[in-house]
């Protein structure tokens, strides 16, 4: 038997190859040799660091959050607890500062999941449609969910548009705001779904997520649940949307 | 197939997606949103995986996806309304610069230089150990392909690092 190919030392690396050829492969002087170079970077590539990671707590907590039935609350602590709790002593009036404590961890990771996606899947300002009117986007969200969706529309952002998303795989109507210091998603639950639940439980809640994004859950002016998200410390991005 | 079974069945391979992503993507950070809107795409897609002992590959597979879908857009990377891209830009060269410099030794970096469908297979079957038949389903592609792309992946990376003076077996001659 002559020399074994390259594409069949390769599979008598993976234990792929005849039981021929496997015999020849351990015979056979450069045949063997070969086939042991090909093993040792195997090994090699088994070695890097990057082989020996687990996965990162973000990505743990949204299996977690995913995995959760409804109104389950989540069990990690905001990270943003000692930061709200100096903030609360400044803002301990206003209806919408946030109280210190936990949102539901996979309501905050989807949330923010989305805010950043919006960014990144070529629309530039994160919209389906773009008005600063929030009577034209009441009425686009009332076509897509069936039903009226009260818009925020704040003194202290402008409205740039919206969008739908998915929140627990849910459509889920959302509002996208311009403030001087960075854009701002708010999402708008609908009764009935597993996010409106998960706002209920953790109404007042912020969170601290990657990439330096914040969530707030709050009450809106008729009571229903808004989830805010953007890149503003917590006490902040509760102003966004007092009128 | 219920969100509890879901969860229960992807639990144990969450460092293989976060492996993954981590390969594909430039930057931690990019890599990070990579396997957490895979994950997420893959949960609201759950009704689709028609067998549940499948779900690594299928899971790698969606990953994959939207991977080359995001490759294919070449989108910016983020985020303002207005102004700033510049900088956004300059600061993900950087880490993704300083990456490639921290995390990996030549033979990382040579595994980063092959062709993406390459790299592919040799990981998922050198480190992960995935079967010729699983890659051939993440990959989309015969099971003859897999094993072809494999060969030639383990030559170049051989060839790569021995041109370079580097033994891929026990670090620099």
């Amino acid at each position: 038997m002559s020399c074994l190919t390259e594409d069949v030392l390769s599979a008598v690396v993976d234990g792929a190859a005849s039981a021929e050829e496997i015999e020849h492969a351990r015979t056979c002087p450069h045949c063997r040799a070969h086939v042991l170079r090909l093993r040792e970077l195997d090994e090699a590539l088994r070695r890097l660091p990057l082989a020996g990671e687990g996965p990162s707590p973000t990505l743990v907590a949204t299996l977690r959050g995913l995995g959760v039935g409804r109104g389950r609350p989540f069990a990690r602590a905001a990270r943003a607890a000692a930061g709200l709790a100096a903030a609360l002593l400044v803002a301990a009036t206003l209806f919408l500062s946030p109280r210190t404590g936990t949102v539901t961890e996979a309501l905050a990771e989807q949330a923010i999941a989305s805010h950043v996606r919006a960014f990144t899947t070529g629309r530039a300002n994160g919209c389906e449609v773009e008005s600063d009117d929030a009577g034209v986007l009441r009425a686009w969200l009332e076509s897509r969910v069936g039903r009226a969706v009260p818009v925020p529309d704040p003194a202290s952002a402008t409205l740039v548009g919206a969008r739908s998303c998915q929140l627990f795989g849910e459509a889920t109507p959302a509002v996208v705001y311009r403030t001087e210091e960075a854009p701002v998603t708010v999402f708008l639950p609908q009764p009935g779904t597993e996010a409106y639940a998960a706002c209920e439980a953790a109404m007042g809640d912020c969170f601290e997520g990657r990439d330096g994004q914040t969530v707030c859950v709050l009450p809106g002016e008729d009571g229903t649940p808004l989830v805010l998200v953007g890149a503003l410390a917590p006490q902040r991005l509760c102003q966004v949307v007092r009128t | 197939m219920s969100p509890e079974e879901f969860a229960r069945r992807v639990r144990p391979h969450l460092g293989l997606l976060h492996r993954m992503a981590r390969r594909l993507a430039p930057t931690r950070a990019e890599a990070e949103d990579l396997a957490q809107e895979g994950l997420i795409r893959a949960f609201e897609r759950r009704s689709s995986l028609r067998d549940p002992e499948k779900i690594r590959s299928w899971l790698l597979t969606v990953l994959r996806n939207l991977h080359l879908n995001r490759v294919r857009d070449q989108k910016p990377h983020l985020l303002v309304l207005a102004g700033g891209s510049e900088c956004d830009r300059r600061t993900g060269d950087l880490e993704a610069e300083m990456q490639d410099r921290a995390l990996s030794d030549e033979l990382l970096l040579a595994l980063r230089r092959l062709p993406e469908e390459q790299s592919t297979v040799l990981w998922l079957r050198a480190v992960e150990g995935l079967s010729y038949d699983e890659i051939a389903e993440v990959m989309g592609t015969p099971v003859g392909t897999v094993r072809s792309r494999l060969s030639r992946a383990r030559e170049a990376m051989v060839a790569r690092l021995e041109a370079q003076g580097v033994r891929a077996f026990g670090g620099r001659r």
